[in-house]
């Protein structure tokens, strides 16, 4: 059970990274194009439909893998806990980003969107640093 | 109740009534019959259930905020809120006057 515990959050985890570092990219190129509201929509439904219940089965098979590992209270785990919730509040935010591309015309998406990719990439980093050596 | 899940401020709302809801048990009921009366199962299912509206609360607040028609002081007290404890009742009357205005614009 631990194994495939730890296995079902591996491959969520890989599923909603991937959508959440084209997130930034798809909606900046999108903001250039000329029919833009369409593709947006398009984007933002893969990203509800896919990269979201990801995120879900990410934190249910992390809860479940956690429980049984027994690291429930140790530091490096409540830091990893924080991080990967700060990623979840991105992970809203860029919904967000997108539904107003989708409804809004002329809608100017946040021009820090690629610095942002910068730090997912780096909290991404930081996570599995703590996962892997478990300081 | 179907009204409360077509927009994304309604949807919030419901949210928060679960996470707050899901707090009250756990602190009210759970965690004393652990203790108390040493009968732990409780914890067990209501604690990950908490845990999950919690993490959900955080995704929709931030993709409800930030999907236009908010101050930053709007934004600033909805992600405030769900980091609170008993935050998201306290915001309640909140979502409940941006779920009307947003539905008029």
């Amino acid at each position: 059970m631990y194994e495939l515990a730890k296995a079902t959050h591996l491959v969520a985890m890989i599923v909603w990274m991937a959508g959440m570092l084209l997130a930034p990219i798809l909606i900046v190129e999108i903001s250039k194009l000329e029919d833009r509201q369409a593709a947006a929509a398009s984007i933002r439904a893969w990203y509800l439909r896919v990269f979201s219940p990801a995120m879900i089965v990410l934190w249910v098979a992390g809860i479940v893998t956690m429980t049984m590992g027994g690291w429930f209270t140790a530091p490096w785990m409540i830091a990893k806990l924080a991080l990967v919730l700060l990623l979840s509040g991105v992970h809203g935010a860029l919904s967000g980003q997108m539904r107003r591309l989708a409804t809004e015309e002329g809608f100017q998406p946040w021009a820090f969107l690629m610095p942002l990719w910068g730090t997912m990439v780096t909290l991404v980093a930081i996570i599995t640093v703590l996962a892997v050596y478990k300081p | 109740m179907i009204e409360l899940l077509k927009s994304p401020t309604g949807r919030l709302r419901m949210l928060g009534w679960m996470e707050g809801t899901t707090l009250i048990t756990l602190l009210g009921i759970a965690v004393p019959l652990k203790h108390l009366a040493e009968r732990p199962e409780l914890v067990s299912i209501v604690g990950p259930l908490h845990g999950l509206t919690f993490i959900a609360y955080i995704a929709l607040a931030s993709s409800t905020v930030f999907g236009g028609g908010w101050s930053g002081r709007e934004i600033a007290r909805v992600l405030g809120a769900s980091i609170v404890p008993f935050g998201t009742f306290l915001n309640e009357r909140l979502l409940k006057q941006k779920q009307e205005e947003l539905a008029h614009v």
